[in-house]
């Protein structure tokens, strides 16, 4: 089979029309009944390889002991634990801590370089929460909601609004989504971004109301391409959120509330429903959020999007575009009756998804393009013989923060209102190369030079260097097989790989590690041993396999 | 008539991309060869540079209708005063943003033309949806939404081996870390990104490659696939992306902290040095003015107009000039009104602008932009369009590159345009193709193409004409004669069978005694 047909056949059976060059139509084809299993409920072996599987997915690339631990305690009790919303959120880092109590202190663009350091700091703290996050999809499901309503750290005025915003995420993670969206639909950092403290009674701005229906909740259109909302929806949803606002710039005091002097208390009409007006903006966001919830799509649209975050992504590159009409048939449309049912708990639908046989399908295991965090992050993670805390947590994290912006993930700094693109627009022709430099550094020692500024006094820069260093041994000590090199090269790729090497792949990585008699492996020092893994690593992380999930 | 004249009077009849082993010809070294002096007597070097506004170009504040009292109604805080507006020769009713200095003189040397009112039916005011129509060139209604780039399908007609085989230049470079919508081709892109092309060279070479296998034929397969195209794209391209780049340096100045001018100086720097990349895509952002538009819009313009004329300048000064144009878009205008936030919401049509050498410039096409009749008038107006941006997009395109109507087809099936509907963007007639007069009414066709069993070869002949047409391989081997014969006027059809044919490019010729016309046959199987 030549390129052009591999690509362009169906990926889930039948049901893709036949590619050519020129340009297929967007309405989807007639289904054709999904190749792949549906929702009942996985049935099959459960050991490494599928433990890796859902761990990969949720939460980023396991150590060692997490796969051993997975395997143990069996496919449900294992998705309960990643479900598991009871531990406490994390606190701030000190230095965010003390910046969150600091209330006199005026935020303003002559802080601008107290900012930038906490958002580095921000970052680092992120970071380090999801390496070390053990098996929980909070931090994941975290990142899902901060792209799925982005707000960018450049028209938060006050750094910390989006830190507080990040909270609201990570407390809500596994929580209720309508509830979710209700309190994103207040929250400062999101007036900000989508202009919702410029929407008064007088002057409405439909920016946010534009993108809460088209982005955040319903989508511009069904699968179908039927619409979901006409213009005067939103002009009409835009005068029910008139009004919310707080005082001053900053971030202490009350949190957003509405100012009647500033809402419009007319009776607005969306979808044929009736918003009554009234002098308090709360009743009226409630009364729009359960007009728009009552659309099919509420629940569909962000389970799309599920979907390709969590199984695979198809060839069409944007939510814009339908997704498999035997996928939308067979897996979303079941999970969202499921969703709407449990009130919109997201978990229901989560527990649902990874638990099913279509998960687990072989196809889909290493389907998924890592995004840079998952890269990043995952090579940290999967690579720690335990927990990765003080310098190296410092260093690694600046590490990961500092080169996943230049692969294009600037945490707190989507590209737009859409956030991140995934899948196919993670790997470019620039991209690709320093992926593979970036995993290159993570292996080798590398520098850390960065200018840390985490004090509330500012004295000027304070400069910070070290040396990242990933320690191998101990990483690859955890496997039995570790004087065989054969035996270890073939564990490693499978803890490390999701697409498996092949025969050829193996044996040229054991030729990496020891090109001769096995002996001179096991007999070798440990300063030998230590760079021929690292070497060994280099080599495995530069496939293509390595950069699927 | 001896043949080196025959020859040269045929030569327009050359669709411009003819592709010899995934490669265009006119990046061929030598011109003497048989397919120089059959395909290449007017090589076709010209390249399209696409500039994309991020976030939605407030087009009534670029291009300002300064004596529209309409527009001073509608927008009290943030209009340009008609003292502020930078004049347009010849142009009375029109002036630029006072930031625009560079556009405008442009625009006065005739190199820079405007197109008013760009945009389509239904249009959405979504940015994300907005951006994928633009980029596919889809249509405002879902049923006509288009899986792949509107520069893709025509980049993938240049290069249907694509990406069977990769060209040993790119056929589109696009200047940032990703590949947008535009470049798309079912299951990949046909273009690249490019940050920095000094420095690209010893990237991919940075480390050992491994060849890891095909993937199989699952959504894991296809994804493993994807990401091993990539890598043999840019291990392909990195070497002649550094030659290129080692070959010309800028010679003009480009204004310091300007991205775009950043992106420009790359792009003409990669032209000068003599890549034979057809599309460059350069990105500026940061359009989305809701709020505070003032001032920051104005200096966006002017960064954007700063880059812009810097770049006209290095390439004439590199004498590349003749050979590049260029063309703006962003997924959609703003609203009339101003909002009170001191910015403009998302809107609809807008103008556009085309500039290069040989752009007919000096000129606006498209009409005056009617602040009266507005679409959604009772939130601020929407200007209603004039000209569907497919007809932009084809206007652009189709004379520059000789496409054929039925090649334009393909590439913007929505929303089609006729010839005839053409904005008259060029100086000079563009690259003759099939259809054109000149061909005399002859003309060649094989379809299909690619064809894996058999092909049909249809001379198109308004007089009565000895003919004889032969197939040729890529390396200009005479391999059989398909047909010789006296033939009637009216269509005559000869069946070639190409089972035996190894895939790759082929050549049809028809000889008659009016001269010769050329058809490119692809094999695949």
């Amino acid at each position: 089979m030549n390129r052009r047909t591999f690509f362009g056949s169906s990926l889930l059976g039948s049901a893709r029309p036949r590619a050519n060059n020129r340009g297929e139509r967007g309405t989807p084809a007639p289904a054709a009944g999904l190749a792949a299993p549906g929702l009942e409920p996985y049935g099959g072996a459960w050991d490494r390889t599928t433990a890796l599987h859902l761990l990969r997915r949720t939460v980023i690339a396991p150590t060692r002991a997490e796969v051993d631990q997975a395997v143990a305690m069996g496919l449900d009790a294992l998705v309960e634990k990643l479900l598991d919303d009871t531990t406490p959120l994390p606190g701030p880092s000190p230095f965010v801590g003390e910046c969150m109590n600091e209330g006199l202190i005026a935020w303003d663009s002559s802080r601008v370089d107290l900012s930038d350091s906490f958002f580095d700091e921000l970052r680092r703290w992120w970071y380090t929460l999801m390496i070390n996050g053990g098996l929980s999809l909070r931090e994941r499901m975290t990142l899902f909601w901060h792209n799925h309503f982005p707000s960018d750290l450049h028209l938060a005025w006050d750094a910390r609004h989006l830190y507080i915003q990040n909270q609201l995420f990570r407390a809500n993670a596994l929580g209720n989504f309508k509830d979710l969206v209700r309190q994103v639909s207040t929250d400062r950092g999101m007036l900000l971004f989508l202009s919702g403290k410029y929407n008064k009674a007088q002057w409405p701005n439909e920016n946010y109301a534009r993108e809460l229906m088209e982005l955040f909740t319903v989508g511009i259109a069904d699968n179908n391409g039927n619409p979901n909302y006409t213009q005067a929806d939103i002009v009409e949803a835009a005068r029910a959120l008139t009004g919310w606002d707080w005082p001053g710039y900053g971030i202490l005091g009350d949190v957003a509330s509405n100012i009647l002097s500033q809402h419009d208390i007319k009776d607005k009409h969306v979808f044929g429903g009736t918003i009554t007006g009234n002098a308090d903006g709360l009743p009226e966001l409630n009364r729009l959020l359960d007009l728009i919830f009552a659309k099919e799509d509420a629940a569909r649209y962000v389970i799309r999007k599920l979907y390709r975050f969590f199984v695979y992504t198809d060839v069409t590159l944007t939510p814009v575009k339908p997704i498999d009409p035997a996928i939308e048939e067979a897996i979303v449309a079941p999970l969202a009756a499921d969703f709407r049912a449990a009130n919109w708990d997201i978990r229901v639908v989560l527990r649902r998804l990874l638990k099913s046989a279509h998960f687990f399908d072989a196809g889909f295991m290493g389907a998924v393009i890592r995004s840079p965090v998952d890269l990043l992050v995952g090579t940290l993670r999967a690579t720690a013989a335990g927990a990765i805390t003080g310098n190296m947590a410092e260093y690694g994290t600046q590490i990961a923060q500092d080169r996943a912006k230049r692969l294009g993930q600037d945490l707190f700094a989507p590209p737009g209102v859409q956030g991140w693109q995934f899948h196919h627009a993670w790997i470019s022709t620039t991209t690709l190369p320093l992926r593979r430099k970036n995993t290159d550094e993570l292996v080798e020692e590398t520098d850390v030079n960065y200018i840390d500024r985490a004090t509330l006094v500012f004295n000027g820069p304070v400069y910070r260097s070290g040396t990242w260093k990933m320690d191998v041994l101990a990483f690859a000590k955890q496997f039995p097989s570790f004087n065989d090199p054969a035996a270890l090269v073939g564990d490693i790729c499978e803890h490390l790989l999701a697409f498996p090497a092949d025969d050829s792949l193996r044996a040229r990585l054991k030729n990496v590690l020891v090109a001769s008699a096995d002996y001179e492996w096991s007999d070798a020092p440990a300063d030998i041993q230590d760079s021929r893994l690292r070497a060994m690593l280099r080599t495995l992380m530069r496939t293509s396999n390595y950069q699927l999930m | 008539m001896k043949r080196r004249d025959f020859l040269a009077g045929t030569a327009p009849l050359l669709a411009a991309g003819v592709v010899v082993n995934g490669r265009a010809v006119r990046a061929m070294a030598n011109p003497r060869g048989w397919w120089g002096r059959v395909l290449s007597v007017q090589p076709n070097d010209r390249v399209l540079v696409v500039i994309q506004l991020e976030g939605g170009n407030d087009g009534l504040n670029m291009v300002v209708p300064i004596e529209d009292d309409a527009y001073y109604t509608m927008r009290p805080g943030i209009g340009v005063a008609k003292a502020d507006a930078v004049r347009l020769d010849n142009t009375p009713l029109l002036g630029l943003n006072p930031k625009a200095t560079g556009l405008a003189a442009m625009y006065n040397q005739g190199t820079l033309a405007i197109v008013q009112n760009v945009g389509y039916a239904n249009n959405t005011m979504s940015h994300f949806a907005g951006t994928e129509i633009w980029n596919t060139a889809s249509g405002g209604q879902q049923k006509d939404l288009q899986r792949t780039g509107w520069l893709g399908r025509y980049l993938h007609h240049e290069y249907p081996l694509y990406p069977d085989q990769i060209p040993s230049d790119p056929p589109a470079i696009e200047i940032g870390a990703a590949t947008s919508a535009a470049f798309t081709i079912v299951g990949s892109s046909i273009s690249m990104s490019l940050l920095n092309p000094s420095e690209f060279y010893d990237l991919v070479n940075g480390g050992p490659q491994v060849d890891t296998g095909a993937g199989g034929d699952t959504p894991s397969g296809h994804e493993k696939a994807f990401v091993d195209l990539i890598d043999q794209q840019s291990r392909a391209y990195a070497e002649s992306i550094r030659r290129a780049a080692s070959r010309a340096n800028n010679i003009a100045a480009y204004p310091d902290g300007n991205v775009l001018a950043e992106s420009l100086a790359i792009v003409a720097r990669l032209i000068a040095g003599g890549l034979a990349t057809r599309v460059y895509k350069v990105t500026l952002g940061g359009f989305d003015t809701h709020a505070n538009q003032k001032g920051y819009h104005d200096t966006l313009l002017g960064t954007m107009s700063d880059a812009i004329k810097a770049f006209a300048g290095d390439l004439k000064a590199l004498q590349v000039d003749e050979r590049v144009v260029g063309m703006t878009y962003s997924e959609f205008g703003r609203r009339v009104r101003e909002n009170a936030s001191g910015g403009t919401d998302h809107g609809a049509a807008a103008p556009h602008l085309v500039f290069g050498t040989a752009v007919n410039g000096g000129t606006v096409f498209g009409g005056e932009p009617n602040l009266v009749d507005l679409d959604i008038a009772e939130e601020g107006g929407n200007l209603r369009y004039q000209v569907d941006f497919h007809c932009y997009y084809a206007s652009v395109l189709a004379p520059w590159f000789g496409l054929a109507d039925d090649v334009v087809r393909d590439v913007l099936p929505i929303g089609v345009c006729d010839r005839a509907d053409y904005l008259n963007l060029y100086r000079t007639a563009g690259i003759g193709s099939a259809g054109d007069p000149a061909a005399g009414g002859r003309a060649l066709n094989v379809y299909p193409s690619p064809a894996s069993r058999s092909a049909l070869v249809t001379a198109t002949l308004p007089r009565a004409e000895r003919i004889g047409i032969t197939l040729f391989d890529d390396a200009g081997h005479r391999l059989r004669q398909i047909a010789a014969a006296d033939a009637a006027a009216g269509t005559a059809s000869f069946r070639v069978d190409v089972s035996g044919l190894p895939s790759g490019n082929y050549l049809v010729t028809l000889d008659g005694e009016r001269g010769r016309l050329v058809a490119r046959l692809v094999v695949m199987h």
